[in-house]
């Protein structure tokens, strides 16, 4: 089973790299460079994917209580603050040749960079209160409120910069079918290999689980 | 009945403590104090041509005192671990959550109290117009403030370093707050009406308000059974 | 019939097993005493049969109605004492009081912490922070603080810290006067000795295991220690 995902994993990330580098047309204004675009959309999903799946584990946490639960949703917390991080990076770097600037406050920069922020408190928390009964409680309620509150924070940014901002943010170009395309595909990749990492962080984290209360059992 | 009876025990129990020792409250007020007259007299200048920045000063400076409120009000629980004492009556444990809540609301309701006029002064913003509608703002974003404060300070003070980690799990989460109050209080001191140009705001505020309040309320039992 | 039931309690902090498979039962009028060395898992069992905390696996039943499912009616009858004062350092030893009672609904409290701090001699220092207390006192606040509310189920986890010796003849004195008028008692204790003397049944509790249960009448004194310095010296290797 696992091999078979995996076969159809690569396969995809194959694809998404031959429609985004050799289907997809090259964009007059920006070359090449803009193809950064595709990869940076797939990881700003996966992005919010991921928080998404912190917050299911967490409410899942809370009501049945059953340790797998939380595995699921602080190995998603692990993968979607990656995901996050790389999502930033390419933007940045998307960013200097499309607009000049490294950075911009934009309203889906700012949801971004705050989605981060709130991977790094629940990771935070967690590693603060590694080991004990607490840790997962805690989390999960970090991971609830963190949820919840993401739609509110874009809302919010978004007000705010229609009466601050004095630089509007070039909006998303027309996409031609083919460019559409590629995105969609790598927004596809990117959520198999998504969920292919959660797969085998979850593995790894239930075996180290296991050999814990092994150890605890021998100690008996 | 019983459970507005309840709150106003819990709520009056935290008022005595804080008369009792005055601690808290007197360092949040200096501290408040201390930043709104650094920030006024360096920027003096700036907040003269710019009316809106007050805003923004004004509102950094209540999310800083209101950390250093909202550590404390577990800790004084988790001291002789009478938090454990108060589940084991028959008090409803979303209750004790609220009566949490609006014990911290009005502390840092009462540090604003001090500090806005004192900053108003400074500033000269004409006093009698500014006041009425910034005290719905106050309000607004202090329940803010205080309803995931309340959960999240239950939360960090379990921890060793519970005074830095409660700024990095509290400040992503009121973005909301801070930035619809900062926007509103711009209003205010740009001379415009609240009622005209901020009703989206407002309304976000409120409902940002009631939904992390009912949050707190409903899942703040699993945090007191781990305290 | 059994009026606090435990049946197979087991308890795990995280993957550390605390208690493992405890059974117990107490009828009023009955005061029970667990024996037991640091870290056998009393204070753990304490808690959790007041309903403070939750078993792993396990239930606990009072008149027959599960404690937890119970929203606040066993509360209201249970009383506990645990190595935390659970008092309010800054407030005063009636403001504490006061506090508490007025949780649980007492009506004209000031009578009864006055009949409570006569009782445990400390009405003199009442009106002083706690802050300001002796360990001593602040053991007697804190059982009167388990009283207060008349509970039908008093739990005690080593109530005699603290306590110099008449404070600990006070206690025992209340005791067994709210034992004879049929409420249902439970202490933890080191001590072989004053623990025998006032329990009515005792127990051996040792790595999270009843390892020995009788009626404190079928048993002699030097015999319980006899037994108990065997098993627990047989536990510890």
């Amino acid at each position: 089973m696992k091999i078979f995902f995996g076969i159809i994993l690569i396969l995809s990330l194959l694809a998404s790299i031959i429609t985004v580098f050799l289907v997809a047309p090259v964009e007059e204004t920006m070359g090449v460079v803009q193809k950064i675009f595709y990869f940076h959309v797939a990881t700003a999903w996966v992005g919010f994917l991921a928080f998404f799946v912190v917050f299911i584990g967490s409410i899942g946490y809370l009501i049945k209580k059953s340790k797998q639960w939380n595995i699921v949703a602080y190995s998603s917390a692990g993968i979607g603050v990656l995901f996050t991080t790389l999502c930033l990076i390419s933007g940045s770097l998307w960013a200097k040749p499309a607009w000049g600037v490294w950075w911009v406050w934009d309203a889906r920069l700012i949801s971004t960079l705050v989605l981060w922020f709130m991977y790094v408190a629940y990771l935070i928390l967690r590693f603060e209160t590694e080991g004990s009964e607490r840790s997962a409680v805690f989390c999960a309620i970090l991971g609830i409120i963190g949820f919840v509150d993401i739609p509110i924070v874009f809302m919010s940014v978004r007000w705010w910069r229609t009466v601050h901002c004095d630089l509007i943010v070039v909006e998303r170009t027309g996409l031609t079918p083919l460019m559409l395309l590629a995105l969609l595909i790598s927004v596809f990749s990117f959520t198999l290999l998504y969920f292919y990492l959660l797969m085998m962080k979850y593995e790894i984290e239930k075996t180290k689980d296991e050999i814990a209360s092994l150890k605890e059992k021998l100690r008996e | 009945m019983k459970p507005f009876k309840d709150l106003f025990i819990l709520i009056k129990k935290d008022i005595l403590n804080e008369l009792k020792t005055g601690g808290v409250l007197i360092s949040m007020l200096i501290f408040s104090l201390l930043v709104v007259v650094i920030f006024s007299f360096t920027l003096e200048s700036i907040l003269s041509r710019v009316k809106e920045l007050g805003a923004v000063l004004i509102w950094m400076t209540i999310i800083f005192a209101s950390v250093i409120g909202l550590n404390y009000s577990f800790s004084v629980e988790k001291e002789n671990a009478a938090i454990k004492a108060v589940m084991l009556t028959p008090v409803d444990r979303g209750v004790i959550y609220m009566g949490k809540m609006l014990s911290n609301f009005i502390f840092i309701l009462i540090i604003e109290l001090f500090t806005v006029p004192v900053f108003l002064l400074f500033s000269n913003y004409p006093l009698m117009k500014v006041i009425p509608p910034l005290t719905i703002i106050l309000i607004l974003g202090t329940a803010g403030i205080s309803s995931v404060g309340t959960i999240l300070s239950a939360i960090s003070t379990s921890t060793k370093r519970r005074d830095i980690l409660l700024p990095i799990i509290l400040f992503p989460i009121i973005i909301p707050v801070l930035i619809g109050s900062i926007r509103c209080t711009e209003i205010i001191f740009l001379g415009r009406s609240l009622r005209l140009e901020a009703g989206n705001w407002i309304a976000m505020l409120g409902a940002y308000d009631i939904l992390f309040i009912v949050v707190s309320f409903l899942i703040f039992e699993f945090v007191l059974e781990e305290l | 019939m059994a009026t606090l039931k435990a049946e197979k309690i087991k308890k795990y902090f995280g993957q550390r097993k605390v208690l493992s498979d405890v059974n117990l039962q107490l009828e009023n009028g009955e005061l029970y005493v667990l024996f037991g060395p640091n870290g056998s898992g009393k204070t753990t069992f304490t808690l959790i049969i007041s309903s403070l905390l939750k078993p792993t696996e396990g239930l606990v039943t009072f008149e027959n109605k599960d404690v937890y499912k119970q929203d606040a009616s066993y509360r209201k009858k249970v009383g506990l004492l645990t190595h935390s004062t659970f008092l309010y350092e800054n407030l005063t030893g009636f403001e504490n009081l006061k506090f508490y009672g007025a949780l649980y609904g007492i009506l004209d409290i000031k009578r009864r912490i006055d009949e409570l701090s006569l009782l445990f001699e400390i009405e003199t220092r009442m009106n002083e922070s706690v802050r300001n207390f002796s360990r001593g006192m602040k053991q007697r606040l804190s059982i009167i603080r388990t009283l207060i509310h008349n509970p039908e189920v008093i739990l005690m986890d080593e109530p005699y810290t603290g306590l110099d010796e008449i404070g600990v003849q006070i206690l025992e004195g209340q005791l067994s006067n709210y034992r004879k008028s049929g409420k249902v008692i439970f202490m933890t204790t080191h001590n072989l000795l004053r623990g025998y003397g006032i329990a009515t049944r005792i127990g051996i509790l040792s790595r999270g295991r009843i390892l020995f249960e009788s009626e404190k009448k079928k048993i002699e004194r030097n015999e319980l220690n006899e037994i108990y310095r065997r098993l627990i010296r047989n536990e510890t290797f």
